[in-house]
């Protein structure tokens, strides 16, 4: 007696291998090509350094190409569950449907699994032959074959689901391939429609989360860092949730499909209001999203628009495919219920019946509140309260003290009712918060372009802001691996600091700071930087470089103990000095995105090529003049001047102002 | 041997088997006949585990049939359209059959090849339609089986292959006490082989027979009288036809109850003319609504 009853049948089994072993050969190519290749090229260097070699596994969505074997497996090794003829020459062979499916999915890890490991293989033995750490090397390379082989696995049982829902290996191929991208498509763009409905939405969610939830294959890339353990441990625990729901769903399905309905297009009804419903959704968001950009000036009139037209074409559609027909118009209930539906919705959200917009946290409830003014803003974790977030215009503030927390509540408030100005005239446009609660929930909030200016300097002018402030700036100028502090001001010159000296310079710019208006604080008057370089990590180098992060300081024109601090300290340089400025030059700006590069070797050029008519301004009442003129970013930079100070050592400093006094434009240049 | 009980299968609202019980002896061979669409091949199907019934069960030798493994492995299915694996030859294929069934008897498999004459090296997707045919019975013979459940057996086959391949049938059936149930259009190439006929017309089973005692129950009777206003309508005919003083008429009933009606008619020709498998069908599927009066008798 034969293993009949058993998990997996030898003959199926045998028969797929021998089949289909062309398509594991193709795969053993295509990954030596893509992955193998590109680390064995790494030993040509001279150092073996592995973060460059890992650098090698592809992630994120490149990950595609070495996933189509899983792809073309899940449709050719059940493709006879859509063809008449096979179904009822292996359905009647004595192989009950469990262990058809079992030995599929072990032919399946045959195919797959022994190319990947062969190729991961050769590579090891290579990589540790010419010296990288044969330990760590083993290590990476399991959590890569592993990730790899479930993901891959994941794959097939995602194709081989949709291939059970299908009768059609292409549709079955498109929805596999869509389905890896729906999900995040979906919550992307839902996101920034809600965004647009609802001011105080928050779109930047916790972008890693959302992909290692919804796309966890992508993720292999990032999981063979061993080091970081948490990544890796969800990486592995959403990848094994999503393989066990995809072959429990792809078993389930194939043992509840009628066989006959190897011609339907969707072969279970449910199924069909999946594919409608989904299809619907992805092309009425997209839609609404493509309408909403468009109408920048009136977004909500875009997003109504959108909606409208997004659920009107996309029911239809999804319809005409899913019924086989182009009769739809027989659906038209359906079609005014659905279109009424997404306009319900849309509805429920823009006039806020949810209660989303109005609701600020009770001052009691409150255990701690992040403001930040964050270009790139925290993804999912709240910033520890010591280290270093960047630099001004990329901040994050834990204020854990209750006048702070009320003066940002008073903020919240009074962002909910502020006009957004969708002009970028200041340094301060995003009022972004997130509150954590005594009982442990978060609230987050992000109003971008609020109109209050009263609010924002009332806290931005309280001590609890600017404590906060100072002790990141502190941690930055102080920070025990900087490699370099480099000054640049009005003075024209560039000048890198001694290091010991950070101490003091913190002390200098704490007073200034103190002092800082919030008018000042958010205006683009400029008068020099500090620009910080932090030793990354243990200080091991790349190659020659030394791998630093680099921060940045506003020394704003009232920083006077700043200023004075750099004069005493010998940078007198950095700090304007009329008596060394030898000539100046005024150059229109029409277009900023496409000023003209005044370097000094530029204007030389094009002295020399009669273009520009003046060698510059040598008039000491002139540049006495030029010299005084305040620094303003804030016009409208297509009727602005470039400003150019030439010091007596060739140094230049250049500034933009906004209007010029009478008697100085005849003395702009002419290009 | 086989019985299905009440067996109902639906394609959405259309019924393509409608409660349908038959009953196949062991070691007989049960014709199953229908026009097109009648539900014969569905019913094949599900009586192999291949699809599934919306209602009632089959049963061979007791057992039901779908995921049964071991009772599989005694069942054999030749569908119309054949499917062998593709770039497979006719060695790849009992090779695949050998380890897939129980029994594989090798040296059978040389014998009828020494009596097809095709080379098992050969790839199958080469073959004609009539040799696939033939390589599907080559594989399914060997494996011994006790079922064999055969759609449009021969349909393709040229006369003289037709009657070999039969032969081995009946060989097994004599012999191994093999049961066979098949599905044709060849009414007469049935009737030869043929124990038990049951027919089918749309998703019913319209009758189950002996064949033989079919055969005695239905009539095709050429009479003429003297007198020329003759009625015949007592006897219930299926069928009636007159050319000048000669009525031809099917009628069912046994031939003494028939002879004793026409007597007191005085019938100066009473002519008993045997009917063919297929006239069978054609009379018993017309009372059914389908249409037939066009065919000559």
């Amino acid at each position: 007696m034969k293993l009949q009853t058993s998990f997996y049948n030898k003959a199926i089994l045998k028969n797929n291998i021998k089949r289909f072993a062309y398509i594991g050969i193709l795969y053993f190519v295509i990954h030596f090509l893509v992955v193998n290749f590109g680390m064995l090229m790494n030993t040509l260097g001279t150092t073996h350094h592995m973060d460059n070699l890992l650098y090698k596994i592809p992630s994120g969505w490149d990950v595609f190409i070495l996933f189509f074997l899983p792809v073309i497996l899940g449709i050719v090794l059940f493709r006879y569950i859509q063809d008449e003829k096979a179904l009822a020459t292996i359905h009647a062979f004595p192989v009950s449907r469990k262990t058809l499916f079992f030995s599929h999915m072990i032919s399946f890890v045959i195919l797959f699994g022994i190319p990947l490991a062969i190729n991961t293989l050769i590579s090891y033995i290579i990589l540790v032959s010419k010296g990288y750490p044969a330990l760590d090397l083993a290590l990476h390379l399991s959590i890569y074959y592993i990730g790899m082989l479930l993901s891959g696995m994941t794959i097939f049982y995602i194709t081989v689901m949709f291939g059970m829902l299908v009768g059609s290996s292409v549709l079955q191929a498109v929805l596999t391939y869509v389905m890896m991208v729906i999900p995040v498509a979906i919550v992307e763009f839902g996101k920034i429609l809600i965004g647009w409905t609802l001011k105080g939405f928050s779109t930047y969610l916790d972008d890693e989360a959302l992909h290692l939830l919804m796309t966890p294959y992508y993720t292999i890339g990032r999981m063979v860092d061993a080091s970081n353990t948490e990544f890796l441990t969800k990486g592995f625990l959403v990848i094994i949730i999503y393989l066990c729901f995809s072959v429990m769903a792809s078993y389930v399905l194939y043992k509840k499909r009628h066989l006959e309905k190897h011609h339907d297009l969707i072969a279970f009804d449910f199924a069909k209001i999946g594919f409608i419903g989904l299809l619907t959704v992805l092309i009425t968001l997209t839609l609404a999203n493509m309408l909403g950009s468009m109408f920048y000036e009136n977004r909500s009139l875009g997003v109504y628009v959108g909606v409208f037209f997004g659920a009107l074409i996309g029911y239809g559609v999804t319809k005409m495919i899913a019924e086989k027909t182009v009769r739809i118009f027989v659906y038209y209930k359906s079609w005014l219920v659905v279109v009424a539906l997404f306009m319900l919705a849309l509805m429920v959200i823009d006039f806020d019946l949810i209660g989303f917009e109005s609701h600020v946290p009770d001052f009691e409830d409150v255990a701690y509140v992040v403001y930040g003014e964050n270009s790139n803003p925290r993804q999912g974790r709240i910033a520890d309260k010591t280290v270093l977030y960047g630099s001004e215009g990329n901040f994050e503030l834990v204020f854990t003290e209750q006048p702070s927390i009320q003066e940002v509540l008073n903020l919240h408030e009074t962002a909910i009712h502020a006009e957004q100005d969708r002009g970028y005239n200041n340094r301060v446009y995003r009022l972004d918060l997130v509150y954590v609660l005594k009982n442990g929930k978060r609230i987050s909030r992000m109003y971008e372009n609020p109109q209050m200016e009263e609010g924002f300097a009332r806290l931005h002018e309280s001590e609890g802001y600017k404590r906060g402030r100072l002790k990141d700036i502190k941690a930055i100028l102080t920070h025990p691996k900087k490699s370099s502090i480099n000054i640049w001001g009005r003075g024209g010159q560039e000048r890198n600091i001694s290091l010991e000296k950070s101490g003091t310079l913190y002390e200098a710019y704490r007073k200034d700071f103190m002092l800082l208006s919030y008018k000042e604080e958010i205006s683009y008057d400029n008068w020099g930087t500090i620009d910080i370089a932090i030793t990354v990590g243990d200080g091991t180098r790349e190659g020659n470089y030394e791998i630093l992060n680099y921060h940045s300081l506003n020394i704003w024109p009232s920083f006077e103990n700043t200023k004075a601090w750099l004069r005493e300290n010998g940078y007198e340089g950095i700090v304007p000095n009329r008596k060394d400025i030898v000539s100046a030059r005024i150059t229109p700006v029409f277009n900023p995105d496409t000023e003209v590069d005044m370097s000094p070797e530029y204007v030389k050029d094009m002295q020399l090529q009669g273009m520009i008519d003046s060698v510059g301004i040598v008039d000491d009442d002139i540049i006495d003049i030029i010299y005084d003129l305040t620094y303003d970013y804030s016009k409208d930079p297509k009727d602005s001047y470039r400003i150019t100070l030439i010091y007596k050592d060739y140094g230049e400093y250049s500034f933009r102002v906004g209007e010029l006094p009478e008697i100085l434009k005849s003395y702009v240049t002419q290009y | 041997m086989i019985k299905t009980v009440d067996l109902t299968k639906s394609y959405g609202s259309f019924k393509a088997l409608d409660q349908i019980n038959i009953h196949v002896k062991k070691g007989s061979v049960y014709g199953m006949v229908g026009p097109n669409g009648a539900g014969k091949t569905t019913l094949l199907k599900i009586m192999t585990g291949v699809f599934r019934q919306n209602q009632g069960q089959v049963f061979i030798d007791g057992q039901v049939v779908e995921d049964h493994i071991s009772l599989k492995q005694r069942v054999r299915f030749i569908p119309d359209e054949l499917y062998y694996f593709p770039m497979a030859t006719i060695k790849d294929m009992a090779d695949f059959y050998e380890e897939m069934f129980d029994v594989f008897d090798r040296d059978r498999f040389v014998r009828i090849q020494a009596l097809l004459k095709i080379p098992i090296q050969k790839k199958i997707s080469q073959l004609s339609k009539g040799m696939k045919k033939q390589v599907a019975f080559w594989l399914a013979i060997c494996t011994k089986p006790d079922v064999m459940i055969l759609d449009e057996p021969v349909d393709g086959l040229d006369p003289v292959m037709r009657r070999q391949i039969w032969s081995l049938l009946l060989q097994d059936v004599a012999e191994r006490n093999m049961t066979v149930v098949v599905s044709s259009h060849n009414l007469r190439e049935l009737e030869d082989v043929c124990d038990y006929v049951g027919i089918l017309h749309e998703g019913k089973l319209l009758l189950e027979r002996d064949l033989d005692e079919m055969k005695s129950d239905i009539h095709k009777i050429q009479v003429a009288f003297e007198a020329s206003e003759v009625t015949l309508k007592s006897l219930n005919p299926l069928k009636e036809m007159q050319v000048g003083s000669v009525h031809t008429i099917i009628v069912r009933g046994l031939r003494d109850e028939i002879e004793r009606s026409l007597s007191p008619m005085k019938p100066v020709l009473v002519d008993f003319i045997p009917l063919t498998l297929e006239e069978i069908f054609i009379y018993e599927i017309g009372g059914e609504g389908y249409e037939v009066t066009n065919l000559i008798l």
